[in-house]
């Protein structure tokens, strides 16, 4: 069972509480096996549906079937680290916005799961710790 | 391991009636340090906040028309009946889906989350 999380801040919803990644662990038993695409086949699937909301087409909207292929067809990258996953996760399942953008303090950590509170009972509170 | 490929599953006897697979499935315990129990084309789950979780897809789907099933167990005994459904501020993506859990007094709290995608 991995020992990572990914606590991160959406720059767009400043009101909402700190996100915490939990990665799976079967996914992460594939990446580091090499079963994984190139992460610009997810980027393009990305790209190509949020055009499509931006055009107010969402609720008819279909992959174009080449691209959409490409995530079981497309060459695999090989057998990556464990940390070497876990930055593809941050990258294939987190916003762009929170980590391709710089802004003036860090809006994402890769930490150990020990590092993130067990206590729920102020959840909805977090805030992520610079 | 073996892996079949085919188009349409269908039942052999009775009728031959079509098998519909899930195209994705999870467990998540929310409570504590909120942790995916088991999963099947799911890479990551998000903790948002109470009750309230994102299911990241391993592949995404090629459309947004599938179904989610889902159920949510109660935490910690009681008597509150626990309600999962889509969060409405946020509408799936081929790639994943939001789900809040709500009491029975439309509080968001956490549980045993379950669910799986079809379509």
């Amino acid at each position: 069972m991995t020992n990572y999380r990914v606590i991160y801040e959406d720059p767009d919803y400043p009101e909402e509480t700190a996100m915490v990644l939990v990665p799976s662990d079967n996914w992460l038993a594939d990446a580091m096996a090499g079963k994984l695409p190139p992460i610009s086949v997810y980027w393009e699937l990305q790209d190509d549906e949020q055009k499509a909301i931006d055009e107010g087409r969402h609720s008819t909207f279909q992959h174009d079937q080449v691209k959409w292929k490409k995530q079981f067809t497309a060459p695999r990258i090989g057998k990556l680290t464990e940390e070497e996953a876990m930055e593809y996760l941050v990258m294939k399942d987190i916003p762009r916005r929170v980590w391709a953008v710089e802004y003036n303090r860090p809006m994402f950590k890769i930490v150990k799961t020990e590092q993130v509170p067990s206590n729920r009972q102020f959840r909805n509170a977090w805030e992520m710790v610079q | 391991m073996s892996t079949i490929k085919a188009n349409n599953i269908l039942e052999a006897t009775s009728g031959g009636a079509t098998y519909f697979l899930a195209k994705s499935y999870s467990t998540v315990h929310q409570a504590g340090t909120q942790a995916l129990r088991d999963s099947g084309n799911i890479s990551s789950i998000t903790d948002n906040g109470t009750g309230n979780t994102t299911f990241n897809m391993s592949n995404a789907q090629p459309n947004g028309y599938y179904s989610i099933s889902t159920y949510t167990a109660i935490l910690g005994g009681g008597g509150n009946q626990h309600q999962t459904g889509v969060s409405r501020n946020n509408i799936p993506t081929t790639s994943n889906y939001r789900l809040i859990s709500l009491s029975n007094t439309w509080q968001s709290v956490d549980g045993w989350v379950g669910a799986s995608i079809f379509s």
